[in-house]
């Protein structure tokens, strides 16, 4: 039995809270709203965790600290110790530019490719778009469930929180 | 509204969320003006010029340039800085505006980053055709692991940390700008009337659907990128900066250079998004999007930074006095009434005096006025680079090896076919690219139920 | 359809075979084995297949085509042959012969890779140590051995190393009416003919200076044998002191002048150092008396009074710009003076007799104190004192006359004049130029040989008298001016490719053994004179050897002795003069004709530049590229002027001004043209206001202006040769008036110096003391803190540490030092307009610093060079590590790993890295394509430099390095002190150069190094230099 998912639209953020926060009291397996841009307060309202990125941008800044570090430091004092004007081989001053820059790099693209191919997994041009406007001016509820049988009261379920031209589609959420 | 610049509201004309899809798409759609067409083709000739003269160079030799001893950096260090310094407002722009939320910069972010990344991209460009072998200094500069026993780059050369700095911030600067598109471009996607550009935006949107636990990642990771980026920004001029610090040439080897350099570029910076933005509000008539009160906004930073640029350049002096060092003060007083001294006052002239119109409100949100002053800066700030670089190294420590520098056609043919260059990127990219971040405009946008976000 | 009929035919063959059990044994091949009847019918009769050619024939449809149906053996034999016999036919063909010679049999005593040293001896006399590798010579060094120049070597003996490899030489004997290159055996006959037509006494050999024994010889065999008379000359005439010393005592005679026996000098107009006579003689035994630093404090005093700027005048303890309308007076003067002062002598004295100094100095607006100064010094140092006059003014005979008896006075005989071993100029034989043209012009002249002097270049009638002569031989590198009106064009070999000797000083005779073949089809002068006069073309060698043999030989094993005459470069005998009796009496008949007027108007003087003196090495870009040492004015002549005239003129003052010449850097170099006239003839030059002139003096420099010297030196300034007058037999150099009209346009010369001033900066960068502050005080000069932010104890140098002591007290500027690091490190010439972009890439430049007032400025050079900093400035900024600190203290530089940043230049503070532009390396000045065989000339031991990387001085590394090697080689634990010279070291006529290890505390660099009063440049900056500067001391109470 194929999944579906049942689709309502609402055109305002305030609307779309609301329905959110309702869906998550009835607790289904999946849903999800889409929206044109962030509307704040959705998280809270569909009780959405708090991301765990940070930790992941954080540990890669400390790959690329150590990362400089090591090259600097292994280059300069072991593998080819040279006299450079007389400075002494540990010049740290003068490594602190490297360190920081290398620190960024790593933590900034890590921080995206992390964020879309690893929390949106991102790129995937192959899940439905329920509807054009959803990245105009509508505000899409959607709502997956794993059988025929459970369409219709969930799109019943829609039309209590006033969700409008409610259709399903098939396919995963 | 807390913390906000400005109280008028961000966006005019009471626009709906479709309004400003429809706005900003159109010249997306739409086939190009012949206001475009004929800009497009006169930078573009322009451009390809200046690569013609870049080869010349790589083929015959770096004497082209009007660089001579004891002047070794001229045009292209000149230059090169000066285009690092354009790229500062865009991220300044688009993260620490972000960090302090100032809403009001969702309507110029988009179009400032991308002055940025095709400034740098323009700057990029300089430092290598500089140096007297472009095709080894093109990758000999990294420390690539090699085959000629130990063999590796200088960790403590101010030129291998602009390496590092310039590259990284293009990286940064382009992947934090890819972000902000994505959802822009799933709009371009789903409004497409023909295929090819459903296919081309539906394949630059990665698929991006709009999800709103999708959302929730994604303002993380842009809170994350703008607080590395907001250092980051800080840093690249810095380094920029010690090329002339850490050496011992007088007039150069001062601790105020990064903070001045820093606050010179983003001076120079918001210049040229003013200058950009005048435009292209106009020709796109963007007017409800990109009002009067953003002008004003940036305006009131250029005063501002200009304000510390002036306090640099009286500080120089001051310092020069105070140290009693002969030479540090033989070389202010060459800047300023030695034969340089016509390059001094452009600079003092375009960068000290043509802000201060700024004080006056009616004066900063004159479009006309804050136009030519614009180019005034940019032409000023070019000047100042002008000044460092030279003057200081023209009449150093032995009066025996001093020299008069002078530009060569070469030099200035290639100054002015980097301008080409910039302006065809953003040519293209006015017409490619949504130039205002719809999604950001729309959350900073008042709603049926009052404002929101 | 036939292919079914083939099967079926196939089939039955088969059927019948098998049916009548006929079954083949024997199989020829695999087909036939497997009756594959096909394959085999096809190939019946097709054994050889049909040639390509053949396959064309058929395919052709001309009527004639053969067609060829199927080959067979016979044919296909027949094309095999024919091709094969083709084929050897071509092996017969004669390959051009590359001569690459692999030495399968090593030549004597050399190892690949590891140069060769000959003694000989240079055109111009002075001993040579001549560095060849594999048989190409490619540095020439000064012969320690030399009693004359002792080691040092000049810039122009130096740079004469390319006129051997000269694009532009004359590479056979040119008929020049034809202009066809012609044989040396036409020559002969042509030569044979003309001596057998002209009449008695109508041949005539005109020459330069002949100051070869050997030459003499040929010379006066060649004269006696065609009845031919011999003139000699010069391109630029000397003063005329043996015509002097002529009047005076009938002996024509120059003594040689012992400056290091002098206590007190004083030379008016005379610029012993730098133009007049041997420079580089003079330089060697001047500058052994300012070795203060080395512990000998009885330094000489020099007085100079000079119309012109000139190396002695920055060498001078007292100079005093004069008018060359002065030069006779202020010897009056200063005879006067003396001998008032002096009792003996009463002889010499009647030259001066009833002069009253302060009557002459009124009269002729001379600086009376001065004058009383420098006489009452002389005095003083009488017995040790020297009195030099030059210049040739208006009264150059009556100068040297009166500079004779002045010497007398001071008992100058026999100490600091020595005529038991006069100078040999090679003048004092031979008719003179004057009678010549005189002969000519009466056309008694028929045949003349040129050799040695190039007169229609000098001399702007000659080129008219020429064509009075019927048929004129000209001897001569280059096809000069002078060749190239003449009937012929003779080549002359290079000194280095010939044999011969010198006696330039009397009893000190010095050989010149060729290195290379020469490289053309070229003779030497005396081998030319040898055939026409004997027709034999045997080796010159035989002919020098006999007459060393007859001459100079005093007995023993002559072969033995040969050798190390070869090895020595030079032999020393007896001197055979004395100083002649004096008849003052005959000088003052000369003297009286001396009329004194007031100096009037302006004045004109004419001085040999110093670098192409008289013009005939115009064509090398090694002289021309060096800086004028006074001017730094490369590649051009100018018309010099004081700063008071350019104002009053209206000149741009273009970089000093009247005063004090604090002038700020102008951004406008570009100098005023102004068209010069004197009696008559006028020229265009630029104007460059300089230091060290009068008011009403203006000079110009000799030597510009070759119209027929090459591709580089044609065309370079002006010929100001067409100024010089004639006074009284005498050509005259100064004093004529001469007016200036300032004419449109402007010109910039290239000049590598710009700011000559110190701007107060004279304690960081060069420290000058009078003798009586310094030797009053102890000597501790101001020292600057120096707090070091790092452990100095971090890097150490074990072994050695390369140092250098530079002496400004001896330095005299004469730009040896520069030539010889050319030569040296293959520095590339950039040609004029690469100066003028400043892009000179001198390794090792002499800067120039005036202070005080602009006519009589106090100056004093700097040599510059790569001071090998231990905090090296350069090092730290570079990216990719291309320079770096070595473990003996050199700052090193990988051109290889160089992109060219060019941060290490902007960093350095002393500006003493070059970047090279553009592909200077590939080329003459930036111009010329260096050909064959330009290349043999570079040093393969110093890399040549490519585009777009950075260069500098190295402290000669290639010379360390080889000087570890051997030191190593023969088992010693260090290099011993001296071992190593550096090129610059060792070309320095002064000695002010010492180089060495800074570790070994009894080398004499590092004894210098802690010098009294040795100080670096720009401590202020904690560099840490390895170079040493030992200040100026100017033997006087106050600088």
């Amino acid at each position: 039995m194929a999944k579906q998912c049942v689709v309502g639209y609402y055109f305002s953020p305030e609307e779309i809270i609301e329905a959110t926060a309702k869906t998550r009291e009835r607790n289904f397996a999946n849903f999800d709203a889409f929206t044109p841009f962030p509307v704040h307060g959705i998280d809270q309202a569909m009780g959405i965790k708090r991301s765990t990125l940070p930790y992941v941008s954080f540990g890669a800044g400390m790959m690329g600290f150590g990362a400089a570090f090591g090259l600097q430091v292994w280059t300069h004092m072991f593998n080819w110790p040279l006299n450079i004007a007389g400075k002494p081989l540990f010049a740290l001053p003068a490594y602190v530019p490297i360190l920081f820059e290398l620190t960024v790099l790593l933590a900034g693209v890590t921080t995206v490719l992390a964020m879309f191919g690893y929390y949106l997994k991102l790129p995937n041009w192959n899940k439905p778009i329920f509807h054009p406007d959803i990245t105009n001016d509508r505000f899409a509820l959607a709502i997956e469930v794993n059988s025929e049988a459970e369409v219709e009261p969930v799109k019943r379920f829609l039309k209590e929180i006033h969700a409008q031209d409610i259709h399903h589609v098939g396919g995963e959420l | 509204m807390k913390g906000q610049l400005v109280t008028q509201p961000l966006v005019e004309g009471n626009k709906s969320y479709a309004d400003v899809n429809n706005d900003v798409c159109r010249p997306l759609e739409s086939f190009p003006t012949k206001l475009w067409l004929v800009a497009f083709g006169a930078s573009a000739t322009i451009m390809t010029i200046g690569f013609g003269l870049i080869g010349l160079l790589i083929f015959m030799g770096t004497g082209y340039s009007g660089i001579r001893s004891p002047v070794g950096w001229g045009m292209m260090i000149i230059t090169f800085v000066f285009w690092i310094g354009i790229g500062h407002a865009g991220t300044l722009i688009s993260a620490i505006l972000f960090l302090f939320k100032q809403k009001w910069r969702t309507a110029i972010n988009r179009s400032a980053e991308a002055m940025t990344i095709f400034a740098v991209m323009c700057a990029g460009i300089f430092p290598l055709i500089h140096t007297g072998r472009p095709w080894y200094s093109a990758y000999w500069l990294f420390p690539l692991p090699n085959t000629m026993g130990p063999l590796w780059v200088n960790f403590r050369s101010p030129l291998l940390w602009d390496v590092f700095a310039v590259s990284t911030y293009f990286t940064i600067s382009l992947f934090f700008w890819y972000t902000g598109l994505v959802p822009d471009f799933a709009s371009v996607r789903d409004r497409a009337k023909n295929w090819i550009r459903k296919k081309v935006y539906g394949f630059l949107s990665l698929g991006w659907r709009g999800s709103s636990r999708g959302w929730h990642h994604y303002e993380i990771a842009y809170m994350i990128l703008a607080g590395l980026s907001t250092p980051l920004v800080l840093s690249v001029h810095t380094i920029v900066s010690f090329d002339f610090a850490v050496s011992i040439i007088p007039g150069w080897h001062t601790t105020i250079f990064p903070p001045y350099f820093v606050a010179g570029a983003i001076f120079s910076g918001f210049a040229m998004v003013v200058t950009l933005l005048v435009i292209a509000r106009k020709v796109f008539n963007l007017e409800e999007y990109i009002t009067v009160n953003h002008l004003e906004a940036m305006n009131k930073i250029i005063l501002a930074t200009g304000m510390i640029v002036g306090l640099a350049y009286a500080t120089e002096f001051f310092i020069a006095w105070y140290s009693g060092v002969p030479y540090e003060r033989y070389i202010f007083l060459q800047r300023a009434m030695g034969p340089y001294a016509w390059a001094y006052w452009i600079m003092i002239g375009c960068n000290v005096i043509s802000p201060q119109f700024f004080w006056f409100k009616s004066l900063r949100r004159n479009i006309p006025l804050m136009f030519v002053l614009s180019l005034f800066v940019n032409v000023g700030m070019w000047f100042e680079r002008f000044v460092i670089v030279v003057t200081s190294l023209a009449t150093d420590y032995l009066p025996s090896s001093w020299n008069y520098f002078k530009l060569t056609w070469w030099d200035y043919s290639v100054l002015i076919g980097s301008f080409g260059m910039f302006f065809t990127l953003f040519l293209l990219f006015c017409r490619f690219v949504p130039t205002i971040a719809m999604a950001e405009v729309k959350s900073v946008m008042p709603t049926k139920g009052g404002h929101h976000g | 359809m036939s292919m079914a009929k083939d099967e079926l035919e196939a089939l039955r063959m088969k059927q019948e075979e098998i049916l009548t059990g006929t079954t083949r044994q024997l199989w020829q091949s695999i087909e036939d084995r497997s009756g594959d009847w096909e394959t085999i019918k096809a190939r019946r009769g097709k054994e050889f297949s049909v040639l390509p050619i053949e396959r064309e024939w058929n395919q052709s449809d001309s009527p004639s085509s053969v067609v060829v149906e199927n080959p067979g053996r016979r044919k296909f034999l027949q094309w095999t042959t024919a091709a094969s016999a083709l084929l050897a036919s071509t092996a017969c063909t004669r390959r051009p012969v590359d001569h690459l010679v692999p030495y399968t049999r090593k030549p004597e005593g050399l190892t690949y890779g590891v140069p060769q040293w000959y003694a000989s001896t240079s055109a111009s006399g002075f001993g040579l140590l001549i560095k060849t590798r594999e048989g190409k010579p490619i540095k020439l060094e000064g012969n320690p051995d030399h009693p004359v120049n002792q080691g040092g070597l000049d810039s122009q003996t130096q740079a004469s190393l390319f006129d051997l490899y000269n694009p532009d030489r004359l590479k056979a004997p040119l008929n020049v009416k034809t202009t066809t290159a012609i044989t040396w055996s036409d020559v002969d006959s042509e030569m044979k003919k003309v001596l057998a037509d002209a009449p008695a006494g109508s041949v005539r050999v005109l020459t330069g200076p002949v100051v070869s024994p050997s030459l003499r010889s040929s010379l006066d065999r060649f004269v006696s044998k065609s009845g031919a008379r011999h003139h000699v000359t010069e391109n630029i005439p000397t003063d005329p002191i043996a015509e002097a010393y002529e009047v005076l005592s009938g002996q024509k005679i120059v003594p040689t002048f012992q400056f290091d026996a002098a206590d007190v000098i004083v030379s008016v107009d005379a610029d012993f150092l730098g133009t007049w006579i041997r420079p580089l003689e003079f330089t060697k035994s001047f500058s052994k008396r300012r070795k203060i630093h080395r512990g000998d404090s009885n330094v000489n005093k020099l007085f100079v009074f000079e119309s012109v700027h000139s190396l002695t005048g920055v060498a001078a303890d007292e100079r005093h710009s004069i008018r060359p309308s002065q030069q006779t007076a202020l010897l009056m003067a200063l005879g006067a003076e003396v001998s008032a002062r002096v009792t003996a002598d009463a002889s010499a004295k009647s030259l001066f007799g009833g002069a009253s100094a302060s009557q002459l100095a009124s009269q002729n607006g001379l600086d009376l104190a001065a004058v009383r100064a420098a006489a009452a010094a002389l005095v003083q140092a009488r017995g040790k004192a020297l009195v030099v006059a030059g210049g040739r003014g208006a009264n150059a005979l009556a100068d040297q006359i009166l500079a004779a008896g002045l010497n007398s006075i001071l008992g100058a005989a026999g100490s600091t004049l020595d005529f038991s071993r006069p100078m040999i100029l090679g003048i004092e034989k031979g008719a003179s130029y004057a009678e010549l043209k005189v002969d000519i012009e009466k056309g008694g002249v028929s045949a003349l040989i040129i050799q040695g002097v190039n007169p229609v270049y000098t001399d702007r009638e000659f080129a008219g008298l020429l064509s009075k002569v019927k048929a004129v031989f000209t001897m001569s590198p280059e096809l000069t001016e002078t060749a190239a009106v003449s009937s012929f064009a003779l080549p002359e070999s290079h000194y280095l490719e010939a044999w011969g000797d010198t006696e330039i000083r009397q009893g000190v005779y010095s050989v010149q053994q060729p290195v290379i073949e020469p490289l053309y089809s070229t003779r030497s002068f005396a081998e030319a004179l040898e055939s026409w006069s004997s027709g034999s073309t045997a080796n010159y060698r035989d002919q020098v050897v006999a007459l060393w043999k007859r001459e100079f030989f005093t007995g023993g094993d002559f072969t033995a002795w040969w050798n190390d005459v070869l090895k020595s470069g030079a032999v020393t005998r007896a001197g055979k003069g004395s100083a002649p009796a004096m008849k003052w009496a005959q000088g003052q008949s000369v003297v009286s004709r001396v009329k004194f007027t007031k100096p009037e108007g302006l004045e004109l003087a004419l001085i040999p530049s110093i670098n192409l003196r008289d013009g005939s090495s115009a064509n090398n870009p090694y002289i021309q590229e060096l800086p004028d040492p006074i001017t730094k004015i490369t590649w051009d002549n100018y018309v010099g002027v004081s700063p008071k005239f350019a104002a009053k003129m209206g000149l741009n003052e273009n970089l000093i001004d009247g005063e004090a010449k604090t002038k700020e850097l102008p951004s406008d170099f570009r100098s005023e043209l102004v068209e010069v006239t004197v009696n008559g003839q006028s020229i265009v030059l630029p104007v460059f206001v300089q230091t060290g002139l009068d008011e009403n003096v203006v000079s110009i420099q000799l030597g510009y202006g070759r119209t027929s010297a090459g591709q580089i030196g044609s065309g370079v300034g002006k010929n100001a040769f067409v100024f010089a007058a004639s006074n009284a037999g005498q050509t005259q150099f100064r004093g004529m008036s001469v007016s200036l009209k300032k004419v449109s346009g402007r010109y910039e010369l290239a000049s590598t110096q710009k700011q000559f001033d110190l701007q107060g900066r004279d304690s960081d960068i060069l420290q000058q003391h009078s003798l009586k502050d310094f030797l009053a005080h102890s000597g501790e000069h101001k020292k600057h803190p120096s707090a070091d932010l790092y452990n100095e104890k971090e890097w150490v140098y074990p072994g050695h540490r390369w140092g250098m002591a530079i002496d400004l007290n001896s330095c005299t500027g004469c730009n040896a030092c520069v030539v010889a690091c050319y030569t040296e490190n293959n520095v590339s010439t950039v040609g004029r307009d690469e100066v003028i972009m400043g892009r000179h890439q001198a390794w090792m430049r002499l800067d120039l610093y005036h202070s005080g007032d602009a006519r009589n400025p106090v100056s004093a050079f700097e040599p510059m060079l790569c001071q090998q900093c231990a905090n090296a400035p350069c090092e730290t900024v570079c990216p990719v590590l291309a320079t770096v600190h070595s473990s003996d203290g050199l700052n090193d530089m990988s051109y290889n790993r160089c992109v060219g940043t060019r941060y290490c230049a902007n960093n350095c503070p002393y500006k003493v890295r070059r970047f090279n532009w553009f592909q200077y390396s590939d080329k003459l000045a930036n111009k010329v394509t260096k050909v064959d065989p330009l290349p043999l000339m570079i040093n393969p031991d110093v890399s040549v430099r490519t585009r777009g990387v950075m260069e500098k001085c190295t402290f000669c590394v290639q010379r360390i390095r080889n000087g570890v090697d051997e030191t190593v080689q023969s088992r010693m634990k260090r290099v011993p002190d001296g071992h190593i010279k550096t090129a610059c070291q060792q070309s320095c006529p002064a000695d002010a150069i010492v180089f060495g290890d800074l570790n070994d505390p009894e080398s004499e660099v590092s004894k210098l190094a802690h010098a009294k009063g040795g100080f670096k440049v720009l401590e202020i900056l904690n560099t840490k230099p390895s170079v040493t500067y030992l200040p100026r001391i100017r033997n006087r109470d106050s600088v």
